[in-house]
Order: structure tokens, then C-alpha cells, then sequence
């Protein structure tokens, strides 16, 4: 048999092939030949996989060199979670208060959603992204789990603020999406047209939005003025301007740059400036006393956190820290605790370690049970004073952070309004968690139709056949 | 304009644009080396019918805006595989030809060219059973029967279950 011009293609030039291609197709080219198994059975290959699902990456150990094996037991063991407020579906599964409860996290096991590569979550449901590409929200009437985006591109990153979702297709263009509504900022006729393809970040905030394009500056619009899209340059000079990280609070953006120079700055831009050329302004309080330690940035409504690039600093910030020489927020609770994510809701706040629990302090309103800690209220207290139960007003408040208990290996979490959500490898998922339970005999009250009635009656009735 | 020389592997002579050899980064880095453009530049792993189809692929993307050194946004992370019409009808000829012009391309650093002939080999790919990979591209299956029912079972993760 004539030698296979296939064969003939560099290593190189198969490895480019394969960013074309998914799991299935790598693993059936493995399956072809033993040159083949080699090359497609490569570190690099898997490794692009699991840096598509957010946060995989080290979670899962490679054993033996089987580099495929971190993929293949995310794909057999991979789950989204959610908990907290479960009004109009937000949670995307069925809560019930002894199987699924709303106040500890619950698996989303629906088909479509067991290969979830992102989970984001809004101020009125969630966003989780498979690894086909396809988008899926909760928060649909009537509807428990996640409903599919329909007419969108495949997608390839989102990022949800309070009322909408960003999504960047894999054409380069991006959408601003949300339950009722999807609008393509990039179209021909939009103000993002000229920067399709360009943008290399974006955020969704409370009531307005921004897209980074390096070299041009932070594009901001506001919900319902998509058309009128401001120009913010933070530095004189875009051309040397690196953009690092960077999050969307109320009418400001905090920021970090990738500059040698400039490593462990940490930048505030107000966005009420009537200039568009407003430089950022730096926060000399918050820069890293280590010259090689750079920061992560998380955010939400009014806060912002600064974490180290090894976990073990942090440092918080509010819509206040405004000046030059505000000093940050240190909580000693938060310091050399190995963090690997912080994610902020409207009043709670989540943090990941690198032994992969997740932690949780802040404000439940309403008990809706945002913190994952169960039912606070109907504990007893009394032998831990950091968590006060206020019937008055409904409200449990949680000072320092707790263990959120879950049989899993959590790799990532994500918090908004009054929900949180987290992405994880089970340990022991409950089967079917989106179909409802049959329910017990207990809870059916009696009825007047016969069956019913007998469900109700003692277990030792028989029920007569019917002549 | 300015012309080039171009000599194939097969000693053939091509003379062609500036603007349209160009294209491939590694001739515009020879003619930034040499610094003058009368010197014909040899093509060592290039034959002339596979240079001819370059050079056409060329010719029609010469007003294409892109940057040789322009990297993907890390955020892309997973690439589409749309092929506009005219690059699908320049794909579509043997496989052996197919091949020459991603070698090719490679080799003359074209990165869109090359993209486009990764896209085509992976469309040819999509969604097939290691058997049918293996009649499509000629594959000789040199795994023994012990050999490939302990890697189907390695990875049967990867099936729909």
C-alpha cells in the first residue's frame, strides 16, 4: 500500500489541523494508526480541551501520561451546580426542600448542560455555555431547566452582568444577549462593527457595558443606548497599553496592566467623566508589595477584589475607593488562604482554594440561600457567633467565611443578584436532579377521588379492582 | 509595481508582483535580508504546479487585510471552519494536491492559506469513524487486534453513551 500523504504532514501541522476539530474527532484519529496515536494522544491537543472548560486546568492529575484522562473524567463527571434564589426558575433545577434544596449547591444534570465550559450568573437567572457552543439561560417561566439560545453562532466565552449576557461568537462578533432580547454589537449597521474580531475582552455590568480592543482603549454603552458607545483611553499612549484583567462595577471600571514595569498597579477609570480621554487613575494603596506577584480581579455591583497571583493576598475595594491614597480593604480572613477565585454576588461573596472547597460569607436576603451554608435560620446558633439570623428582617448575615459542604471537586464558581453557581467534577450526583421526584404518600393530602384517597389511607388497604 | 522572480524546486521561473509574493512572509523576509528585488529567490520545496496554485491563491487574496505576525485572541479558543465559496473551489482537487499546497503554504509561511488547507483536511475529517478516516486518507492500520480493542476501551469516555 502506496505511504498516506496524510502521513506525510508534519507534527505542526496536524497539531493546527486539530484546533479544527473536536474531542470525538482526535480520539477517532488516535484510533487510526499507531503514528497517529502518537501524535493526536498529545499533551498539547488535551491540554487545549481542558483549557476551554473554565478553571480544569490542574484540577483533574494526569496519571500514567494519559493526557486525555483529565478531559475524560470531566466529560463523565463534569456538573454545573447552582443554589441560592429560586424565583422563576433561576436555579435551573427543581428545588424541593428535602431532596434538592435551594440553600445547598444542586446539580444541573439535563443532557445539554452536562458539558457546561462556563457558567456565568446574572441578577435574574444563569448563563452556561456547552462545549458545542451553544448557550443556555435559566430563569424561564415554566420552565425548570435551561432553556437553549436559539439563532446565535456557536459561542466561545459570555460574561453576565445584572439584566444581560455578553457573548462573543466564534466569528468574532459579539452579542448582548438576555431572555426576551439579542442585539449583535458587531453587525454592519452597529457601533462595534469596526471592531469585530478585535475585541479581547468584555464585561456585562449593572446598568451599562464595555469591550476592551487593544490598542484602541475600553468601549462603554449603556442598556438601551447600544448605539451610543463611549471611547475610554486610559493611557495617552494605547500603544504601549497591555491590558492585564479588568472588571465592571457601577459606573467604574478597575483595571491591571501587563507591563513589566507596571505589574502589580491597580488602575480605577469613573466612567461619568465627560471626557472620553479620562487616563486611569492609580490606586497606589492596592500595589502588590511583591514585584512579581500580578493581580486577578473580581467584581460585582459595588466591589471589586484584587487576589494574588499565588492566592495567598487580597485585597477589597467599594464604589468609594475612588482616590489616590484610599487604602483597601484587608480581611485577615481572606489572606494566605491559597485562593484560586473570588466571585461576588449583589450582597454575598465566594471564594475557591486551591484544594478546590468553596467558602462563602455575606448577606442572604429573604433566606434565600445564596450562601450555600443550608437553612441558616432554623440552625442553631448559638455556638457560632459570625452568623446572625434577623427574622425581623429576614435576613441572614454570614461575617466570616464558611465551607460550603458538596460531594465534589469544585473547579470554578460564579455568583450574581442573588444566586451562585459553580462548576465541578461529583463525587455522587443524584440521578436526574431536573425531573422531579415521585412524590411520597405523605404530602398527598386526601382526596375525593378513590385513588387518591387510597394513597392517602393506611398502607395495609387494598384497592378493589374495578368490576 | 515592482516584480518578483520565483525559481520552483523543478527550476521553473515565476515572475509575479511584489505585492502578491508578499503574501508569504517568508519571501517578504528574504527580500527585507537581500534588500534589493532582482535577485530571483529559489524555492527548494516547492514544485511548479503546486507554486502556480499558490501564486493564484495569492493573486486573488492580494488585497486581503492581514498582518503575517497578527496573533488569535487567546479568547478564541476553539476556531471556526467556515471556507468562503472561492477558497472552497480552490480546495477542492486531489488529496495529493491538497496536501502539496498545506505543505506549501507552511513552508512559505502563508498562514491564511495554511489555515484554509487545515479547515478543508479537518471538514474531511468531521465526524467520521476511525475506519472511515482510515479509507478516506489511504491509512494502513498497523495496530494489532489486541492493540486496538484495549484503545477502544481506553476511550469509550469519548462515545455517546
Amino acid at each position: 500500500m502506496a505511504k498516506s500523504p496524510f502521513l506525510e504532514l508534519s507534527y505542526d501541522i496536524l497539531l493546527e489541523i486539530s484546533t479544527y476539530l473536536d474531542y470525538k474527532d482526535i480520539v477517532h484519529l488516535s484510533e487510526t494508526c499507531k503514528s497517529l496515536s502518537y501524535v493526536f494522544d498529545d499533551k498539547t491537543i488535551w491540554h487545549r480541551f481542558c483549557a476551554r472548560v473554565q478553571g480544569l486546568t490542574n484540577v483533574v492529575p494526569v496519571v500514567d501520561d494519559n493526557y486525555k484522562r483529565p478531559y475524560a473524567v470531566w466529560k463523565d463527571r463534569g456538573y454545573a451546580y447552582s443554589w441560592g434564589q429560586q424565583i422563576r426558575n433561576y436555579l435551573g433545577r427543581v428545588v424541593n426542600t428535602n431532596q434538592y434544596p435551594r440553600d445547598r449547591p444542586g446539580a444541573l444534570t439535563g443532557k445539554d448542560v452536562r458539558s457546561t465550559i462556563q457558567v456565568q450568573v446574572g441578577g435574574y437567572g444563569m448563563y452556561l455555555l456547552n462545549e458545542n457552543g451553544n448557550l443556555y439561560v435559566t430563569g424561564v417561566p415554566n420552565n425548570v431547566g435551561p432553556e437553549l439560545m436559539r439563532d446565535l453562532e456557536p459561542i466561545v466565552k459570555i460574561h453576565a452582568g445584572r439584566e444581560f449576557c455578553l457573548a462573543l461568537g466564534e466569528t468574532g462578533h459579539l452579542y448582548q444577549v438576555s431572555l426576551k432580547t439579542r442585539i449583535c454589537l458587531t453587525d454592519e449597521q452597529n457601533m462595534l462593527s469596526a471592531y469585530r474580531g478585535r475585541i479581547a475582552n468584555f464585561k456585562s455590568g449593572w446598568d451599562s457595558h464595555s469591550a476592551y480592543v487593544p490598542g484602541i482603549g475600553f468601549l462603554v454603552w449603556h442598556t438601551g443606548r447600544e448605539s451610543e458607545a463611549q471611547l475610554f483611553q486610559p493611557e495617552a499612549s494605547m500603544k504601549e497599553f497591555v491590558l492585564n484583567d479588568y472588571v465592571h462595577c457601577a459606573g467604574f471600571l478597575v483595571y491591571t496592566v501587563a507591563s513589566p514595569q507596571k505589574k502589580g498597579a491597580v488602575f480605577r477609570l469613573d466612567l461619568d467623566q465627560a471626557t472620553q480621554h479620562t487616563l486611569g487613575r492609580e490606586l497606589k494603596r492596592f500595589a502588590s508589595h511583591d514585584p512579581h506577584q500580578g493581580w486577578h480581579l473580581a467584581g460585582s455591583f459595588e466591589t471589586f477584589t484584587c487576589l494574588s497571583d499565588d492566592g495567598n493576598t487580597v485585597y477589597m475595594g467599594h464604589a468609594n475607593t475612588k482616590q489616590v491614597d484610599d487604602d483597601p480593604v484587608i480581611h485577615d480572613f481572606l489572606q494566605n488562604r491559597g485562593i484560586k477565585q473570588l466571585a461576588h454576588g449583589d450582597h454575598h461573596h465566594l471564594y475557591l482554594t486551591s484544594d478546590h472547597s468553596i467558602w462563602s460569607w455575606g448577606v442572604e436576603l429573604r433566606y434565600c440561600g445564596c450562601l450555600g451554608l443550608g437553612s441558616l435560620h432554623l440552625q442553631e446558633q448559638t455556638s457560632d457567633p459570625s452568623i446572625v439570623s434577623d427574622p425581623r428582617t429576614a435576613r441572614n448575615i454570614v461575617s466570616i467565611p464558611h465551607q460550603i459542604h458538596f460531594s465534589g471537586t469544585c473547579y470554578s464558581v460564579a455568583a450574581g443578584g442573588w444566586q451562585s453557581a459553580a462548576l465541578a467534577i461529583s463525587e455522587s450526583v443524584l440521578p436526574e436532579v431536573n425531573v422531579p421526584p415521585i412524590t411520597t404518600f405523605s404530602i398527598i393530602r386526601p382526596s375525593r377521588v378513590p385513588a387518591l384517597r387510597f394513597l392517602a389511607a393506611p398502607a395495609t388497604r387494598t384497592l378493589e379492582r374495578d368490576g | 509595481m515592482s516584480k518578483i522572480k520565483l525559481i520552483s524546486s523543478d527550476n521553473e521561473e515565476f515572475v509575479v508582483d511584489q505585492l502578491i509574493a508578499e503574501r508569504s512572509m517568508l519571501i517578504k523576509n528574504m527580500l527585507e535580508d537581500v534588500g534589493e528585488i532582482n535577485v530571483p529567490i529559489p524555492l527548494p520545496n516547492v514544485s511548479s504546479n503546486v507554486l502556480r496554485k499558490v501564486l493564484e491563491w495569492c493573486e486573488h487574496h492580494k488585497n486581503d487585510l492581514y498582518s503575517g505576525t497578527e496573533e488569535e485572541s487567546d479568547i478564541r479558543l476553539k476556531k471556526s471552519t467556515d471556507i468562503d465559496e472561492w477558497d472552497r473551489k480552490f480546495m477542492a482537487v486531489d488529496q495529493e494536491m491538497l496536501f502539496e499546497i498545506v505543505l506549501a503554504s507552511n513552508y512559505l509561511d502563508i498562514k491564511p492559506l495554511l489555515d484554509t488547507g487545515c479547515k478543508t483536511v479537518a471538514n474531511m475529517i468531521r465526524g467520521k469513524s476511525p475506519e472511515d478516516i482510515r479509507k478516506t486518507f489511504n491509512i494502513p492500520n498497523d495496530f494489532t487486534p489486541e492493540e486496538e480493542e484495549q484503545i477502544r476501551k481506553e476511550n469509550e469516555w469519548a462515545e455517546d453513551r
